[in-house]
């Protein structure tokens, strides 16, 4: 950012926080990708309530993002908002600026979380995520907590109405992804018929993440600091979210722990059962994992593709789609007698 | 006549010397992207290990599902797919069991070549 970015953007973050000035501290890039960009701000108010120092992520639209995606963190700031308004654990959301005249693209600020959210670290028999039996009870506690949030909602507009049986809309979904794709795919479509065949009729549709797992959320040496990656967020089957924590393809080579490779599946389901209120029904959970591995299998080809695209040469998402075999033999195995 | 070494030699060759040498010297930070180039180039090796045999194994088994020539995989395939889709693979129909054996055996076939060690994981 240059010079008069970083003033305009003092300016704007003195008024929303009510103070008569703001310095910037600290001003780095986190990361960018296509779609957004994450800065790391350490900001010192003069006064107000807010006085004093503050670590904060400024998460902006990208500035290459074109007009389609102009209302993305206003979405994601509003999604926060109501989250964090009934207790889930993410970063405080604090000031959004929808004013292009401040950096030239909408932004927000918010608080800044500590640890680490990387899979292959949080599953080692290391101090780095806490206690393991209280990080999946936590990690239960904090998915009923989203789940309490039901539709409709005046807030969350921007979120598609839940219309219909939730796992029938994500079939047809998926048929039609692989129906324009250019690679057939048979061994998903075993596992999509599998799914139609099976298909729990609608229940309480609720706010599901829709990516919540080891990987997407932080935690440090005292336990879980933060949820991630909202970017999927919407209107579901609640056990979409419990089936997608626990499949065996998100537990980063820990299958013996089946609760996101992290704890125990009663661990997980009791901290879960006891902010809702309600038993999960364990027997659905299969199915919704079923579900896990043929939308992960549907994502990492659409991920591959922007690299065989040209797109986007990675060879990241290029390995992504070497992931797809092993999905499609996991679907197999766990559809294999009815 | 081409030139050896031949791609699966000169494939061989840079993974181990990313192993030996690259691996051990290069920076924390760029560790990961050195596995993944690992990771590619085993993939690309066992690819070309197999060669043409697991497609010629699927063309053959899709050509007796189908009752007509498969030469064209993507065509066959799709074919494939809207039997299954439409029901052919359900429990009680009379292809189940073939449909089932020949979806085993190519997924067998491409997770040996993309990811071998999951083989062994899965059966356990």
């Amino acid at each position: 950012m240059n010079e008069t970015e970083r003033t305009a953007l003092s300016a704007f973050l003195a008024s929303a926080a009510g103070a008569s000035r703001a310095t910037i501290l600290d001003l780095k890039l986190l990361s960018g990708g296509a779609v957004q960009e994450n800065w790391r701000l350490d900001i010192d108010f003069a006064d107000g309530p807010f006085a004093g120092a503050h670590a904060l992520v400024l998460r902006c639209d990208s500035p290459t993002a074109g007009v389609a995606i102009s209302h993305g963190r206003a979405e994601e700031f509003v999604l926060l908002k109501a989250v964090f308004a009934v207790g889930v654990t993410v970063p405080e959301p604090l000031w959004l600026c929808t004013d292009r005249s401040v950096i030239g693209r909408p932004f927000f600020a918010m608080r800044r979380i500590s640890g680490t959210a990387a899979g292959h670290v949080l599953v080692k028999d290391d101090g780095f995520r806490g206690d393991r039996v209280a990080l999946a009870e936590r990690l239960g506690a904090e998915l009923a907590r989203i789940h309490s949030i039901r539709p409709p909602r005046a807030d969350l507009p921007f979120l598609p109405e839940p219309e219909g049986v939730p796992a029938q809309v994500t079939i047809a979904a998926h048929r039609a992804f692989l129906d324009r794709h250019h690679t057939p795919y048979p061994a998903l479509e075993w596992g999509l018929r599998w799914l139609e065949r099976h298909a729990p009729p609608r229940g309480e549709v609720t706010l599901c993440h829709r990516d919540f797992r080891t990987g997407n959320y932080m935690a440090d040496a005292a336990g879980l600091t933060g949820i991630l990656d909202w970017e999927f967020a919407g209107w579901s089957d609640p056990m979409e979210d419990i089936g997608w924590f626990c499949a065996r393809c998100w537990r980063f080579g820990r299958n013996d722990r089946e609760a996101g490779g992290i704890g125990a599946r009663s661990d997980f389901y009791r901290g879960y059962e006891e902010v809702s209120g309600r038993p999960i029904d364990t027997g659905i959970i299969r199915y919704w994992e079923v579900m896990a591995h043929v939308t992960w299998a549907i994502v990492a080809i659409q991920q591959a593709e922007r690299h065989l695209s040209g797109a986007e040469e990675s060879l990241l998402l290029a390995l992504t789609g070497h992931i797809v075999p092993e999905l499609e033999w996991e679907i197999l195995r766990m559809t294999e007698t009815d | 006549m081409r030139e050896r070494p031949d791609p699966l030699d000169l494939v061989v060759a840079v993974r181990n010397v990313l192993k030996a040498k690259i691996l051990p010297a290069v920076d924390p930070s760029l560790k990961m992207d050195v596995l993944m180039a690992m990771n590619a180039l085993a993939i690309a090796e066992r690819q070309i290990s197999a060669g043409a045999a697991p497609l010629e194994a699927e063309r053959a088994s899709l050509e007796a599902l189908l009752g007509a020539p498969a030469d064209d995989p993507v065509a066959a395939n799709r074919a494939l797919s809207a039997r299954l889709r439409q029901g052919d693979g359900d429990p009680g129909k009379p292809d189940r069991a073939a449909l089932r054996a020949h979806l085993e055996a190519v997924a067998r076939a491409r997770l040996a070549e993309s990811n071998p060690r999951a083989l062994g994981k899965a059966a356990g």
